[in-house]
């Protein structure tokens, strides 16, 4: 897989998490050009030393080492990079978390739900379809 | 109630402090009053002698110049010296009158006096001779002048004045110095407790400063413990969840995937697993909702119940498949936190229709009414209702009158209703009987201003 057939750019430590995530986007065929990155060091590594950008970042709030408010931190205040679209993912309802996470410029913002299904509904809800098919402004 | 217990205590001791500096300074006042008091006697006892004094000075002078003027009569035949002599001496008796009166209360020098007055009226009598006489004056008034007698009366005169003033004198040396020793005196009793009083009070500082510092410091606990739970909470929304979303996710894709090849009996057991799961993830949603309003600070607005009530109704009704009727009286306006006081009304209501699901008609009447200076608001239904023997655990949490198979919920929702009103200093409590419907009433108290 080379960088420039990357259009979903996941980072979830928690692999079972991820593995439900990305079943839900394949049961929209959302999935076909998607990277997962379970350590967030690597992940910035991986944001930051390319040239070609993801379309669309997921990103798990809560991870060991470099938390998602980090990261999201990093890539809004960097000047090329801040464009990408980043979708927080956090088993949090925590009010804090979802305002400083908009302080930061995130695009948007899913509590991951116990049900399975309702975790299809908001990814249908974010229209991050439509998102992959439009190119995010340069 | 230790904190309680120690802000008493701190309390009794600056309360003794300020009594005491209280005291010192209710006998420093007194102390000063009276003193100041006899420092001012002392003045005028002060200014009485020295106004005696000069009241001796002046009656010397007049015997002097009474002599003179007779002798220079005597010298002259002049007739305007007898004029003068006599109006030399109508001053001296109004001065001798005057130095009486200063002297009414000392028996020493009004005996002085006397001898004084004694000794001037038998020379006055010898002096009216000669004035007396017709003719111009000569030998005879020189020798009456002269004599011994009136030489010996002259002495008894001055004698008597210089007794006088040497008395007063001392009188005087010795009030000037009582008045320095009461000054004195004042000056280090007032400096002492002056000192004594900013001691108790240099002391109630101290205390209310650390009283201050030892509440700053429970109250800092107090916000520590709250960021440790704050931190529990967040962890349990974390953690507790990602568990259960992996059990259920996992078993969701288990049905969907091998479902159609497993038989009834297996579907049934997965649909088990997915069902206590999703129910598990509401209690920790329930709990996590509950635990955060104990901690959540009341920001009290004004409501506007019928409007706020109104909204609630809209929003639950969308998903009430059956028909309701409802019966909304006036509803009065009320402070309170707005976002909590909603709950209160969501929870409220979401029971009334919840619990009457099985009835033909659901029927939902909401009220107001004063009692006791509250306005105590009332949501009643005509559901299942309950036994009012179990009414003591209607309000705890995970308490529940009905099963979950019977009617679906975590047992939160009324300790929450309850939490917040207890929040408002209010009260809540209801009324039910067994499949007649239950009424549950509230009101909230305004803040002390």
């Amino acid at each position: 897989m080379t960088s420039d057939q990357i259009e979903i750019l996941l980072i979830e430590d928690n692999h079972d998490d991820a593995e439900l995530t990305i079943r839900a986007l394949k049961k929209r065929n959302l999935a076909n050009r998607l990277l997962h990155i379970s350590d967030s060091e690597e992940a910035i590594t991986y944001i930051f030393e390319r040239a070609t950008h993801p379309k669309l970042i997921l990103l798990d709030l809560k991870m060991p080492k470099i938390d998602g408010i980090e990261i999201l931190k990093k890539i809004k205040s960097d000047p090329v990079r801040k464009v990408i679209p980043v979708v927080m993912l956090t088993s949090s309802k925590e009010e804090r978390d979802i305002v400083e996470s908009y302080h930061l410029g995130v695009n948007a913002y899913i509590v991951k739900p116990v049900q399975f299904d309702k975790f299809i509904e908001a990814v249908d809800q974010l229209g991050l379809f439509w998102l992959l098919l439009n190119q995010p402004p340069k | 109630m230790a904190k309680g217990e120690m802000k008493l205590y701190t309390n009794k001791w600056i309360v003794y402090g300020f009594l005491t500096a209280f005291l010192i300074l209710l006998g420093l006042g007194y102390y000063s009053f009276k003193n100041n008091r006899d420092i001012i006697n002392a003045r005028e006892a002060i200014f009485l002698s020295n106004s005696i004094l000069k009241e001796i000075e002046q009656i010397q002078s007049h015997a002097i110049r009474v002599e003179e003027l007779l002798s220079k009569y005597i010298i002259s035949g002049n007739d305007d010296y007898v004029d003068r002599y006599k109006a030399e001496l109508k001053l001296a008796s109004k001065d001798y009158s005057n130095l009486s009166k200063l002297i009414n209360d000392n028996p020493i020098q009004l005996a002085l006096l006397d001898s004084f007055r004694l000794s001037g009226k038998k020379k006055l009598t010898l002096h009216d001779r000669i004035i007396e006489h017709v003719e111009r004056p000569g030998q005879e008034q020189v020798t009456i002048i002269m004599s011994a007698e009136n030489t010996a009366l002259s002495d008894k005169i001055y004698a008597a004045i210089d007794a006088m003033r040497t008395v007063e004198n001392e009188l005087l040396r010795a009030r000037i110095d009582k008045s320095r020793q009461e000054i004195m005196g004042f000056q280090q009793v007032f400096l002492m407790l002056m000192l004594a009083t900013l001691g108790s009070v240099a002391g109630v500082f101290l205390l209310v400063n650390s009283s201050f510092k030892s509440q700053l410091m429970a109250e800092e606990k107090t916000k520590l413990v709250n960021q440790e739970l704050e931190a529990f909470t967040y962890s349990v929304s974390h953690d507790l969840r990602a568990p259960l979303r992996s059990i259920r996710g996992f078993t969701e894709v288990l049905r969907d995937e091998f479902g159609p090849t497993m038989n009834e009996e297996g579907n049934r057991l997965l649909g088990i697993v997915m069902k206590n799961a999703s129910r598990m993830g509401q209690l920790i949603d329930d709990l996590l909702d509950f635990s955060r309003m104990g901690r959540k600070a009341l920001t009290y607005s004004n409501i506007d119940t019928q409007q706020l009530v109104e909204e609630v109704k809209q929003e639950l009704a969308v998903n009430v498949q059956r028909e309701v009727s409802w019966e909304i009286a006036s509803l009065p306006n009320i402070r309170g936190d707005f976002s909590m006081i909603k709950q209160v009304w969501i929870n409220l209501i979401s029971n009334a229709l919840k619990y009457s699901v099985n009835t033909p008609v659901t029927k939902v009447q909401i009220g107001a009414h004063e009692e006791g200076g509250n306005i105590v608001y009332s949501v009643k239904d005509n559901g299942v209702g309950f036994d009012e023997k179990y009414s003591d655990k209607l309000f705890k949490v995970f308490q529940r009158l009905h099963n979950a198979k019977e009617f679906e919920g975590t047992g939160v929702g009324l300790a929450l209703v309850h939490r917040i009103i207890s929040k408002h200093n209010g009260k809540i409590w209801a009324s039910a009987k067994p499949n007649e419907g239950a009424t549950f009433f509230f009101y909230l108290r305004n803040p002390t201003l």
